[in-house]
């Protein structure tokens, strides 16, 4: 019994960890730029098969074809900000425009992915081979290794938004564009960088969810209720609530998972309507300036 | 007779419409043009319920989820309860809006992001929800829905839905009542209210009126009609499987319909856009896979060019992108008035 859940609740770390990654970049790209990005699920199927490709076609060792994972996703979401979201978001119909703008792009790259990948799941051979057992409970190595990046790669992001400029600015832009532009923040530069970090966020999940998890062309769908849910659990504007709701999911639907079926996707959403029911900014979030 | 048809101009092109429409399956006589059409007028009451929501403000991204409740309400009453078909059309409506009523008080409080978001995960679980349901078949769906009950008239032949050409002329009726209704909803004072909220909600609520319980409004009433053409789509098709009735890509479809046409035109922007959408695809015999790629890159396209839709071009002087102009948003930062949460006009 104590075994079964202590690997349950490894389990749900590690997805956890992938979760927190993928709802931080969400909560910086909702809160920031306001863009309803709902293509993002299709960033982080994006990166991990970007990693595949290099990895086992192209033969790169597995770091090498990680980091081109990334740079791929951020530079594929530079340029729909670029050619699409830039020009929109200046609009008089800017919510509706931008949340449609998103929508088509998830068609098309899920669409795209599904007819130039191989349709069965793939997955890539680990770097990390080997296993810790205490008692019953296995800890693979390749799981650490997952969790140990995830980690660094949260404390850095907070690091960047909470103690240096760059952050300061996008929270700055994040309240009032144009006051922060009167501050001299380059309000533009700062939602360029704010969507290359999300969706870089995006690829570097599914990148190092690759060797560990098979991954399939239907990921990005699957997986962007939850991160949705996850959001509005932690609160839209908040990073430490993105971080909490992640962990908090994971490890909900890893559990839910075994003992209940994928039903407690639904009870999940019961539980998180009634929290925002009494909490409508979500656990740790701070706006009010939605809905009236 | 002149001035009589000008000061009624809209009436009048709308029986004409409607004749047109009627008198359609005297020429074609091909099943699947027929069923085609049925589709069009299917999708584009769908679509317009869209629009309704969207003149309150909120963006719905669940309107095939509640399209998919009231559809599966019929399936059970008629197979389950042995209800007529001419019962469980209404009761459908009925119970679909008593869920939209549970969901909306929830979630309707918050009509910035936070209703995006819970539509769209709504439209997302509906899915899963429907497949962990064993008592609905899971994700196999319902199938052998029964046909309409065949309808007794005095003194003329009986109505019997045997073929194409009587559920065209049952989906048209109800495509007619829906647009009666509608239209007289939005002339009547709920309407003018609903437009004050969708043009300035803090406005509105300086001048009386309840944001929240009409936005509720709004959301049931059009939660009930999409219940109603789910419960006609369940008989006429006599099976539904739960995935028909997803976010990916119906909702998304049915978005792309409105915009097509065009947003400010509730009636016959969706009405043009599905069309358009729905015989396409058709004549040029594209696959699904295809299809569903340059409807994306369509909807992209459209709201990047010509964000207010084809009807649009009508008035060619507004219709296109503001940013096509030289030497407009070149400095624009974002104006704080029209952050997403107040939604300024939409």
């Amino acid at each position: 019994m104590l075994s079964t859940w202590g690997q349950l609740a490894f389990n749900g770390l590690t997805i956890g960890l992938i979760y927190v990654i993928l709802a931080a970049g969400l909560v910086l790209i909702l809160s920031v730029t306001e863009i309803f990005f709902i293509a993002y699920g299709q960033f982080y199927m994006v990166g991990a098969y970007v990693t595949w490709y290099t990895a086992k076609s192209l033969d790169l060792p597995y770091f090498l074809s990680l980091v081109i994972g990334v740079l791929a996703t951020a530079a594929l979401g530079l340029l729909s900000y670029l050619f699409i979201f830039n020009r929109i978001q200046y609009s008089d119909t800017r919510f509706l425009s931008t949340i449609t703008a998103a929508l088509g792009l998830s068609l098309i790259l899920g669409q795209v992915a599904l007819l130039i990948f191989p349709t069965t799941p793939q997955s890539i051979p680990t770097v990390f081979h080997g296993a810790l057992t205490l008692g019953k409970i296995t800890f693979g190595v390749d799981k650490l290794a997952l969790i140990g990046m995830g980690i660094l790669v949260t404390i850095v992001l907070f690091y960047l938004y909470e103690k240096r400029g760059v952050g300061r600015a996008m929270k700055a832009v994040s309240l009032a564009p144009e006051v922060a532009a009167l501050q001299g923040i380059n309000a533009k530069k700062i939602y360029f960088l704010t969507m290359a970090i999300g969706t870089a966020l995006a690829g570097f999940a599914g990148g190092i969810l690759a060797p560990s998890y098979n991954i399939s062309t239907s990921m990005g769908n699957n997986v962007i209720a939850s991160i949705l849910l996850m959001t509005m659990l932690g609160g839209m504007d908040s990073l430490l609530g993105a971080v909490a709701g992640g962990l908090v999911v994971g490890l909900i639907l890893s559990f839910g998972q075994y003992y209940l079926g994928s039903i407690v996707q639904i009870y999940l959403f019961v539980i998180i309507g009634v929290i925002i029911f009494f909490r409508p900014n979500g656990l740790l979030g701070h706006r009010t300036d939605i809905g009236v | 007779m002149k001035q009589l048809f000008l000061r009624h101009a809209r009436l009048f092109s709308f029986i004409i419409a409607v004749i047109i429409c009627a008198l359609i399956p005297l020429f074609v006589k091909s099943p699947y043009y027929i069923s085609l059409l049925v589709v069009t007028i299917v999708n584009a009451a769908l679509s317009m319920t869209f629009i309704m929501m969207l003149r309150t403000g909120l963006i719905s991204m669940c309107v095939a989820a509640f399209w998919g409740i009231g559809a599966y309400a019929s399936a059970v009453l008629t197979i389950n309860a042995h209800l007529s078909f001419w019962l469980s059309l209404p009761l459908s409506a009925i119970i679909t809006a008593a869920f939209a009523l549970i969901i909306g008080y929830v979630i309707i409080r918050n009509a910035g992001f936070a209703f995006v978001i819970m539509t769209t995960v709504i439209g997302m679980l509906f899915v899963v929800a429907i497949g962990s349901i064993s008592a609905l078949n899971n994700y196999n769906g319902i199938s052998n829905i029964p046909a309409p009950n065949t309808i007794d008239l005095p003194f003329l032949p009986a109505i019997i839905f045997d073929s194409k050409v009587a559920f065209y002329y049952l989906a048209l009726v109800i495509f007619v009542i829906v647009i009666l209704v509608m239209n007289a909803i939005y002339l009547s004072k709920v309407g003018r209210a609903w437009n004050a909220i969708g043009l300035n909600p803090r406005l509105a609520v300086s001048l009386g009126i309840d944001v929240f319980r009409y936005r509720l409004l709004s959301f049931v009433i059009t939660s009930a009609i999409a219940g109603l053409i789910g419960s006609f789509y369940a008989s006429y098709q006599g099976f539904i499987i739960p995935t028909a009735f997803n976010l990916f890509p119906k909702s998304i479809y049915l978005m792309v319909y409105a915009i097509l046409g065009g947003v400010e035109y509730a009636t016959l922007g969706p009405l043009i856009g599905s069309a358009i959408l729905t015989f396409f695809p058709e004549f040029v015999s594209m696959t699904q896979e295809i299809s569903i790629i340059i409807i994306g890159a369509l909807l992209v396209l459209l709201i990047i060019f010509l964000p207010k839709g084809l009807l649009s071009l009508l008035h060619p002087k507004t219709a296109f992108a503001p940013w096509l102009k030289k030497g407009q948003h070149k400095n624009k930062i974002m104006p704080v008035s029209e952050r997403p949460g107040e939604a300024k006009k939409i």
